[in-house]
């Protein structure tokens, strides 16, 4: 077993540990199946952001490396009609979330910014952090950014609550 | 009455044309070295020029993949290489003692108990006596990066130093008792 298997596999029974609380806002962080550690899917509730409303999925991509290497975390926009979830929301209107691929723009999941001591769950949470906390300079969606720009709350919380199922 | 290439000092037309000659009769030389040349080291060329092509039209795409991605890794590999600590640093890295650990102690990048392993091989980084992690999980990270991944300070600043004087007094006693 690799070490990234290892960590994994540690990570994943302390997620499943009923005694071990996640955060609120994380409604499960799991691997899509038992046999492969390196595909997980989290789904989210952020409670105590501007997007509070929604149930938003996240698909975790994790490589050998892991974790000298950060998770390649995504927002997952283009689920097939067969898989769609009712609750989930698939549009996110963020400024570092592009609209149609759902890539998040944020430095610690850069292999640059990254440190091997953060988990899968400190991650989520940063994306978490970042839903509340968006960078209007560093654009992945410019038309968001512009709202956020002018602080136009009232049309922010629409175009989030417009897609917000 | 001197001819015109007398009085400008150059050489008269015949001989020019006699100088070209030669030139193109080295030309028609390379030409025909060339045409009888073995047969047999020519077809050894074209062979092997064939065989490359062919080389590549067999190669399937499985295998082709893999090349992409060792290749991907060694240039990943390369272009991190610059930027870690270097194999006497990490030899130089502090050892922590087995007694200084405690029974619930982990290991931040592994998430496992020291004690777990009957030997552990503990190390601390220069920033903080509170930065411990097991040898086999940091080296692998020092090796691409120089800082420490708790606090991102950079390993390599400090230490230097210190460590020459300590030999420095050290050669000075010697002298001295000796």
């Amino acid at each position: 077993m690799s070490n990234a298997q290892k960590r994994l596999l540690k990570e994943f029974k302390k997620y499943s540990n009923p005694n071990n609380k996640l955060s609120e806002s994380i409604i499960s962080l799991t691997p899509i199946n038992d046999n492969n550690l390196f595909d997980w899917i989290a789904i989210i509730n952020p409670i105590e952001t501007i997007y509070k409303k929604g149930f938003y999925k996240l698909s975790i991509k994790l490589s050998n490396t892991y974790p000298l290497t950060p998770p390649i975390i995504k927002f997952i926009t283009n689920e097939s009609q067969i898989d769609r979830d009712e609750q989930i929301t698939y549009q996110i209107p963020h400024c570092n979330i592009d609209f149609k691929t759902g890539e998040i723009c944020l430095d610690i999941l850069k292999i640059d910014n990254w440190s091997p001591i953060w988990t899968l769950e400190y991650s989520i949470l940063a994306i978490i952090y970042l839903l509340n906390n968006q960078e209007p300079n560093s654009p992945l969606n410019i038309d968001f950014a512009n709202l956020i720009k002018l602080n136009d709350k009232l049309a922010i919380n629409s175009i989030i609550n417009y897609y917000i199922k | 009455m001197p001819t015109y290439e007398e009085e400008h000092g150059l050489n008269s037309t015949n001989n020019n044309t006699e100088g070209e000659r030669p030139n193109r009769l080295t030309v028609q030389q390379a030409l025909n070295n060339f045409i009888n040349t073995p047969t047999d080291s020519r077809n050894n060329l074209s062979n092997s020029i064939n065989n490359s092509i062919n080389g590549i039209n067999n190669v399937d795409f499985n295998l082709l993949n893999q090349m992409m991605n060792s290749m991907n890794t060694i240039l990943v590999d390369k272009s991190n290489t610059n930027n870690g600590v270097s194999n006497e640093f990490i030899d130089r890295l502090e050892r922590v003692n087995v007694k200084q650990l405690k029974n619930d102690d982990t290991c931040p990048i592994c998430t496992n108990e020291y004690k777990d392993d009957s030997y552990p091989l503990v190390v601390e980084l220069p920033c903080n006596s509170k930065h411990r992690f097991d040898l086999e999980c940091i080296v692998p990270w020092l090796k691409i990066n120089k800082t420490c991944p708790l606090c991102r300070i950079d390993v390599t600043i400090k230490k230097e130093l210190p460590v020459l004087v300590d030999s420095e007094e050290e050669d000075e006693d010697w002298e001295m008792y000796g």
